[in-house]
């Protein structure tokens, strides 16, 4: 099958998505830096790259609820629209993250401006922009398959299994873990589990590493591209 | 191209068996009636040939290769079904030009030609459309894609009487034009008697026949006439379902007519109505 023919579409709608996207984060900034200064106030912008991570999350729920049944109207196999389907999260998280680089050394001088990358990081030249490219591709990438990895598990559960997957999961990792482990053992698994992320987050003993949080998130990826072929590899389309 | 095989095929939806060991074949180039009652098992095995549905044990073959998870297998077949898979938000030029990419053999122009006979507005989104024009813009994908299986699941759903005809009529010409295998799905007989070659009915999940409507018609025939006549004559014979008005009785028989008795007995002879037939075959007990 024609796997240029799929992208193109996947590409052409999440363009499309992600114009409107910015077209509303940028008339939002234009309307508030008017107001700011007619009235000779102070703008602040923030969250734009966290936006960004929403929108990515919506991406991969949607492009499991409407691709996968369109393509497989056009004849596609599961195995293609996935390759497909990550050739479009990769490209609109390379083209998502660039705007974000661009947007934080746009606004920097403007309205002081510190991205979330920025502000983990520091401020940095060249290498630091690539850096910063790069974590935000792999990362929003990251996003994108788990995303579509739990669109596409739901739609596979029962009534039951969905309410243990929204409900109960997040709440067995996010209260009953957290609560237990300091219960019973003083919270030394967070404590660990939180070294851990930030290790994986380029805050090494022996100083920043890069390397590592662009390496965690594509891993990420990795494993829930797997996780999403094998939610998919089965799915009926009713 | 050998046409189709479907393999002893399985599947079941919790207790539900929806096919069951079901082997059939779809020679190239001719056009199957694929008959069955509510539930039957048609769509379940349209589907499976199409890979939107995996089947518990067995396998379709289309020209030799598998067709679960094939992409140049399913390149091959289009399938127009009740259920819509298109986004609701596209517009039905931009299915046309879709499907001109994907497939790379799909005639816009003739598309839009249809879309005009048929009074479709390409400019409509999917989800604007009554469910007749749904059907339409479905039929005009599969018109005019050059693809060498079709399946029909329902097409006219929704249809009017006048967009059925100028369907079936369209059917006819581009099947007179370049010979494909078209497999319809429908609960109106009648109306495919005539447009179709061959017939497969799939009763309770189970194949209950394939074979040419020709053989199946000369496999019987219908007597007409005085109640008592035909139960005269009809007494031994394989009498499959009877039709009583007042005094007067029709009998569909099958097997071969005795000619001379028929005379003798100033019965009228009929052919086999294939719906009528179709609804004895399939017909449960204590249903009338």
């Amino acid at each position: 099958m024609n796997l240029k023919a799929s992208i193109g579409y996947q590409l052409r709608s999440s363009g499309k998505a992600l114009a409107i996207f910015y077209g509303v984060i940028y008339a939002i900034i234009a309307v508030a830096a008017i107001v700011a200064v007619s009235t000779d106030g102070q703008l602040g912008v923030a969250g734009l790259e966290t936006s960004t991570a929403v929108f990515m999350g919506f991406l991969g729920v949607f492009t499991f609820s409407e691709d996968f049944r369109f393509l497989i109207q056009n004849g596609y196999s599961r195995k293609s629209m996935l390759r497909s389907f990550l050739c479009q999260f990769a490209v609109v998280s390379l083209l998502a993250a660039a705007i974000d680089v661009l947007n934080s050394r746009l606004l920097l001088p403007l309205w002081g401006y510190r991205s979330t990358f920025t502000q983990l990081y520091g401020q940095s030249q060249l290498p630091g922009l690539i850096w910063q490219l790069l974590w935000g591709c792999s990362l929003y990438f990251a996003i994108a398959t788990i995303t579509y990895f739990m669109a596409a598990l739901y739609q596979r559960l029962g009534r039951l299994q969905r309410l243990l997957f929204m409900l109960i999961l997040p709440l067995a990792v996010l209260v009953l873990f957290p609560v237990l482990d300091f219960q019973l053992l003083g919270g030394t698994a967070t404590r660990w589990l939180l070294k851990v992320l930030s290790q994986a987050l380029g805050f090494a003993e022996g100083g920043l590493q890069m390397g590592l949080p662009v390496l965690f998130f594509l891993a990420i990826s990795a494993v829930f591209s797997v996780f999403s072929y094998l939610a998919t590899r089965r799915a009926s389309v009713s | 191209m050998t046409g189709i095989q479907i393999q002893e095929l399985t599947k079941r939806f919790g207790d539900n068996v929806a096919l069951q060991n079901v082997s059939l074949t779809f020679q190239p180039g001719k056009i199957y009636g694929l008959l069955g009652r509510n539930g039957a098992g048609k769509s379940t095995l349209l589907g499976i040939a199409a890979n939107r549905l995996f089947a518990d044990s067995g396998q379709v073959l289309i020209d030799g290769e598998p067709a679960c998870e094939n992409d140049r297998a399913q390149k091959k077949l289009y399938m127009m079904s009740e259920k819509n898979l298109y986004p609701k938000d596209m517009r039905v030029r931009d299915v046309f030009r879709w499907s001109e990419r994907f497939y790379g053999s799909f005639d816009r122009q003739q598309a839009q030609v249809l879309a005009q006979q048929f009074g479709l507005n390409i400019k409509k989104r999917v989800k604007e459309l009554s469910t007749g024009y749904t059907s339409i813009f479905k039929l005009i994908v599969a018109l005019c894609l050059d693809v060498p299986y079709l399946f029909l699941d329902e097409p006219v759903l929704g249809l009017d009487a006048n967009h059925r005809e100028m369907f079936y009529h369209l059917l006819l010409k581009n099947y007179a034009d370049e010979p494909r295998t078209i497999i319809i799905a429908t609960h109106l007989i009648e109306e495919v008697a005539n447009l179709i070659e061959e017939i497969a009915i799939i009763d309770e999940g189970r194949l209950l026949m394939s074979q040419s409507v020709q053989s199946l018609l000369d496999s019987g025939y219908c007597v007409s006439g005085k109640a008592g006549d035909v139960d005269a004559y009809a007494a031994g014979k394989k009498v499959i379902g009877e039709d009583v008005l007042g005094g007067l009785k029709t009998a569909y028989i099958l097997g071969s007519c005795d000619r001379q008795a028929l005379c003798d007995s100033g019965l009228e002879l009929s052919k086999l109505n294939l719906q009528k037939l179709f609804v004895e075959l399939t017909k449960k007990e204590g249903e009338q």
